[in-house]
């Protein structure tokens, strides 16, 4: 078996971290976390995780601001993002795609679902 | 605020000061013309009169020359200047009278002229005369009495003073005209800067209210995406640790502690769904939902539908039949909308009905002059008693006792068919519902084949590439405001013959300026700025036509309607409904 996949999870809110992140762990993932969108890209750059699930909400540097400074660091530019998202409303959607997101998932996550998008973006099975 | 015909008192004000401002200063820009048209006229009239004179006088000199000559010479040919300067002057002093009567100031300076020229003139002729009669000593006596010089020295005097008058008033004219001028530009300058100000002020009322709708209407937008984003938030959490307990509950083989978290995670799954759809109706009512109308084959769009029901009509063994009418060819709606509309009917019939059949039956017809398509959704289930029919299409209005026992209550949200009805009406038709109690229920989503433009955004419009027109068929007629004074006129005129003895009543937040312009096209109102009041003032005046503003306070617009339709004395009145332009705009029963 090859070695873990490195998620580096990106949420604010605490209870949503601790939750995802547990849950994934339980999987055999190996978890980053990051509270803010600064925190996120520091994160990724020193880190190199294989795969990034990014709150868009977030403060300080919000997920798509985020996500199109990854897109433009070559360090970085290669690594997958998974937007969550808990706003139902408006192109979400659409403005995460935009600014280079690779999937989209609106929260509450189905976890299985997540699963199967993590592999397919990776392209590795856990 | 203080208010007068629906607007604030300063700003009536300001208007009133402009346009009494406008009005007197046209009214002294033209008085100020017409006296400057008069200066200009007595000046030309005086340098008339100089010149006049100047004839005159070159007449008399001539008449003189000719005398002097003839009195010398005895040649008859010298008296030809003399006989015409006779044969003019008469016609010279009758111009110089004229003149003379049209100034008062210098009449009888002038009148002086004329009397010294005729004597002069009397002079020379008396002469001529006496020489005529050979009487030469005679004549030369009265040549050399000095009598005529004297005259000619009285005329060029008084011309010289005359002339002297004219030029300073012409200086005194000009300074006048020039006067006059400057105060003319000034007050047209005024009178611009008045108006100006007058356009700038309505133009920022105009302006000002418009950004506070749009305001109001993002405020509204982004609280129910924050609404959403809050609510949600706190159920990722619970359903996830509900999830994750479930997992290590599974694996430590709790059964029990397994069956309690089922139930958590399945009631946080059942609120999840209700604060969607709660958000959703809101969504519609708040007028945010955009109609995007595409063209679509219907075929494929009931095909989809089937797919997705199956399994749910199947969970309860029922059996699921298609019936696609002929000619069902395409549509031009939103498809998005018609399709959760069925999905919310069909997946209704299945929760209700157990090992029996559903059937969607499709079918264009023709009906009111229009072209529909019929999506009907029936079932076999325990149909609906006549009591619960009326509060059928309410929010949270789930009969209880009709409820299959085997259903567990997080199945339905009591949500869904007062979205369905608001999303069709949305397009323009509406839901029916034809039921037997035992036998079961037909739920018909009618619809137009095309939507009707007006129902749906601006937005909505331009990315179906298509131009928006006014709006036919909604209440009696839906007009777009700002609405025109003639717009409103026959709009009223269509559906109401003007009974003297019957008022309008006019429901908004915007109804006293709405109530005055039908005032001033000489009907009686009565004002009602709430649904509520409307309805009490509609028990209470019993109205000939209503004009409803969809955007008001409290109970909107298309709530009042509906309220309306269900009186008695209120479902044949004539409803003309004001919408906004460019907003999405709600059908009415």
């Amino acid at each position: 078996m090859s070695e873990a996949l490195k998620i580096l999870l990106v949420e604010d809110h605490e209870l949503n971290r601790d939750m995802l992140s547990r849950r994934l762990m339980k999987r055999g993932f190996t978890v980053l976390l990051a509270e803010d969108g600064q925190q996120a890209i520091i994160t990724a750059a020193q880190q190199q995780p294989d795969v990034i699930l990014m709150d868009m909400s977030l403060p300080v540097l919000d997920g798509w601001e985020a996500t199109r400074l990854l897109r433009q660091s070559a360090r970085t530019e290669k690594i997958p993002v998974i937007a969550l998202t808990a706003h139902a409303l408006g192109n979400e959607q659409e403005r995460a795609l935009e600014a280079g997101c690779a999937a989209f998932e609106t929260k509450p996550v189905d976890f299985e679902k997540l699963l199967g998008v993590i592999a397919q973006v990776t392209g590795r099975e856990q | 605020m203080l208010q007068w015909r629906g607007r604030p008192v300063d700003e009536v004000g300001y208007v009133l000061i402009g346009a009494l401002a406008l009005m007197l200063g046209t009214g002294a820009i033209y008085l100020n013309w017409q006296q400057a048209q008069r200066t200009s006229l007595q000046a030309s009239q005086t340098r008339q009169s100089v010149g006049t004179i100047r004839q005159l006088l070159v007449m008399l000199y001539r008449g003189e020359a000719g005398q002097r000559g003839f009195l010398l010479t005895e040649e008859k040919g010298y008296l030809v200047p003399y006989e015409e300067a006779a044969e003019q002057l008469p016609k010279i002093l009758e111009r110089l009278n004229l003149l003379a009567q049209q100034q008062p100031a210098v009449r009888e300076r002038v009148r002086e002229i004329g009397r010294l020229a005729r004597a002069k003139m009397g002079e020379l002729q008396t002469a001529v005369e006496l020489l005529k009669e050979g009487d030469l000593a005679a004549a030369e006596l009265l040549v050399r009495s000095n009598f005529g010089k004297q005259t000619m020295d009285q005329l060029v005097g008084k011309l010289t003073e005359l002339e002297k008058r004219v030029f300073v008033s012409e200086e005194e004219f000009s300074a006048e005209l020039q006067e006059q001028m400057r105060r003319s530009a000034a007050l047209t300058v005024i009178c611009c800067l008045a108006l100006f100000a007058l356009f700038a002020i309505e133009n920022r009322r105009v302006t000002n209210r418009k950004l506070a709708a749009e305001k109001a209407s993002e405020v509204k937008g982004a609280f129910l995406a924050s609404m959403s984003h809050e609510l949600r938030t706190p159920l990722n959490v619970i359903i996830g640790y509900a999830q994750m307990q479930q997992e290590e509950a599974e694996e430590a083989s709790r059964a029990g502690d397994l069956v309690d978290l089922k139930r958590i995670e399945s009631a946080a799954k059942h609120l999840l769904v209700l604060i969607n759809e709660v958000l959703e109706l809101s969504k519609i009512e708040a007028g945010r939902l955009d109609v995007i109308p595409t063209e679509f084959v219907v075929e494929e769009l009931v095909r989809e539908v089937t797919g997705l029901v199956e399994p749910l009509a199947k969970r309860q063994e029922n059996g699921l039949t298609v019936e696609l009418g002929p000619g069902a060819g395409r549509m031009f709606s939103d498809a998005t909308r018609i399709k959760q509309g069925l999905l919310n009917l069909t997946s209704n019939a299945a929760k209700f009905t157990a090992k029996g059949t559903i059937t969607l039956r499709v079918s264009r017809v023709w009906r009111q002059n229009r072209d529909w398509i019929d999506f009907a959704v029936t079932d076999t289930g325990p149909g609906i008693r006549k009591d619960d029919l009326a509060r059928l299409f309410e929010p949270f209005s789930q009969v209880d006792e009709q409820r299959p026992k085997q259903v567990g209550r997080q199945e339905g949200t009591g949500l869904g068919l007062a979205i369905t009805r608001r999303l069709c009406r949305l397009l323009g038709g509406d839901v029916v519902v034809e039921t037997a109690v035992g036998k079961g229920s037909t739920f018909t989503m009618q619809l137009p084949v095309e939507v009707t433009p007006g129902y749906f955004s601006s937005k909505g419009l331009e990315q179906a590439g298509r131009s928006l027109a006014v709006a036919p068929g909604v209440g009696e007629e839906m007009l777009m405001k700002p609405v025109s004074d003639e717009i409103l006129r026959a709009a009223i005129s269509r559906h109401w013959a003007g009974d003297p003895s019957e008022v309008i009543l006019v429901v908004g937040g915007e109804s006293s300026t709405v109530a005055g312009a039908i005032g001033r096209l000489g009907w009686r109102t009565v004002e009602a700025a709430e649904g509520l009041d409307g309805l009490v003032q509609f028990g209470a005046e019993r109205p000939g036509l209503v004009v409803a503003d969809l955007e008001m306070v409290g109970m909107d617009g298309l709530e009042f309607v509906r309220q309306l339709r269900l009186r008695t004395d209120g479902r044949t009145v004539p409803v003309v409904v004001l919408s906004e332009a460019g907003k999405t705009n709600r059908g009415i029963v």
